[in-house]
């Protein structure tokens, strides 16, 4: 008897902590409207390779913008998101400085970073590919991420959201950052966390 | 030696050096020791320049990418008087616009904030220049290796190298003889725009700077003495100091190899 009471509270704690574990799920209410990037809970990350031994991330504190989704007219998706590189920040003082000026970002004479939609394509289950122009360092060239859409819904204080994941690699050559390539990898991994609240 | 490390001294010293040494060999060989030396310094750091940075996009991007044609421009304004003999009023005319148009191109991005520092770099470029052109390049020595040292530990490792490659290119000229005017004019752009750059975009130490400004002050003040060699050590001091607090700056930090 004592033992089945045992196994009965063992089995409760179990189930119990499976269900806290089960707790978090993806909203998946429309992702349509119009909605401004919420940058508590939006971010860009990059990760770039250190002298052929490691891959040392950084990333972009701010970020603001906004973006489109309407699933009756796929065509008219958009998304414009505008990062200031004086938002980097790669835990490290010095490095920080360093990367901001002339050697890389040259963040006085380019004080922002921006990207401009010009092609949303997702499927049904909400992944796909985002083309735009990426303006970074004083060049705009074509950049392609792949897209997740990560979920959609209201949030607890009344208004309504939806988030997404983008991933990409650029070279930092390609927007004229060529300084030390032998040291510092020139492919970046970037990854860009959107959360955006409806208008 | 770690080969980073070696690839940065071959940009900075090695074919710097040697573009120089050519330049100066050519000058000896064809017997007109006045003519090509302009090239010398020109030529030497143009080499540093194209493997350090390595763009001469016309306009430039980024305000170092002037330099090029900052070289260029003093060369077309000097050498005629390298041939002849320009009036010294007309040499601080050209000098003055070399100087108002090179610091108004490189701080052009920023200038709605910076119309002081504008005016404050004219007339220290002036001086720079002025200086460089009286004295036999103990000041312009010291002050590009002292502006190499700054510029790498305090602002930007590129622009470290860049001024390491001057201070090559300078060391080896200033060995052969006096600068001629149109040489004088070249190191006169390629220093204050480092220096500027530094300054402006990298944020180095405004002590140290203001330190190597102030070993310029070495050349009159030797002439002033009729003591020319006077110039040497007098220079070498605020450039010692100045390269001393950039160097225990960055040795204080918490790493100084990420």
């Amino acid at each position: 008897m004592k033992a089945s009471k045992l196994a009965l509270a063992a089995a409760l704690v179990l189930f119990g902590s499976m269900s806290h574990a089960d707790a978090y799920k993806a909203q998946t209410s429309s992702p349509n409207g119009n909605f401004k990037i919420d940058p508590v809970h939006s971010m860009v990350e990059f990760w770039v390779g250190h002298l052929g031994t490691s891959e040392f991330p950084g990333r972009f504190d701010s970020i603001s913008g906004e973006f489109t989704v309407d699933d009756a007219h796929p065509g008219s998706d958009k998304v414009s998101v505008e990062v200031p590189i004086s938002s980097l920040d790669t835990n490290f003082e010095k490095r920080n400085k360093d990367l901001l000026g002339p050697d890389y970002f040259n963040e006085k004479q380019f004080p922002t970073m921006t990207f401009t939609s010009t092609s949303v394509k997702l499927d049904k289950a909400g992944v796909g590919e985002l083309t735009g122009n990426l303006t970074l360092h004083g060049v705009t060239k074509k950049v392609t991420f792949s897209l997740r859409h990560v979920g959609a819904g209201p949030d607890p204080w009344g208004g309504y959201r939806s988030g997404y994941v983008a991933k990409t690699t650029i070279h930092r050559s390609d927007f004229g950052m060529n300084y030390m390539l032998n040291g510092i990898s020139d492919a970046i991994e970037v990854q860009i966390n959107i959360e955006g609240k409806r208008q | 030696m770690n080969p980073l490390l070696l690839s940065m001294a071959r940009e900075t010293v090695l074919w710097p050096v040697a573009a120089t040494l050519a330049a100066i060999a050519v000058a000896v060989l064809l017997g007109r020791r006045k003519i090509p030396f302009p090239l010398a310094i020109a030529c030497g750091f143009l080499t540093g320049y194209s493997l350090v940075y390595g763009s001469y996009s016309f306009p430039p991007v980024e305000a170092q990418g002037w330099i090029p044609y900052f070289i260029l421009a003093a060369l077309a304004a000097f050498v005629p008087d390298d041939f002849g003999k320009y009036a010294n009023a007309t040499r601080v005319v050209l000098q003055a616009l070399l100087a108002t148009a090179g610091a108004t191109l490189l701080l052009h991005p920023l200038l709605k904030n910076s119309l002081p520092l504008l005016l404050a770099s004219i007339v220290l470029w002036l001086f720079m220049w002025f200086c460089i052109e009286m004295g036999r390049g103990a000041a312009l020595l010291f002050a590009s290796i002292g502006n190499a040292v700054v510029c790498a530990t305090t602002g930007s490792t590129m622009l470290g190298q860049l001024g390491g490659v001057l201070a090559a290119a300078v060391f080896l000229r200033i060995a052969v003889g006096k600068l001629s005017h149109a040489e004088s004019a070249v190191a006169a752009m390629i220093l204050p725009s480092l220096m500027l750059v530094g300054h402006a975009y990298a944020g180095t130490m405004n002590l140290a700077t203001l330190l190597i400004v102030s070993a310029f002050a070495a050349e009159p003040l030797a002439k002033w003495l009729k003591k020319p060699i006077l110039a040497w050590p007098i220079a070498f001091f605020p450039v010692a100091i100045a390269a001393s607090i950039a160097l225990r700056d960055y040795l204080s930090q918490e790493s100084s190899g990420y």
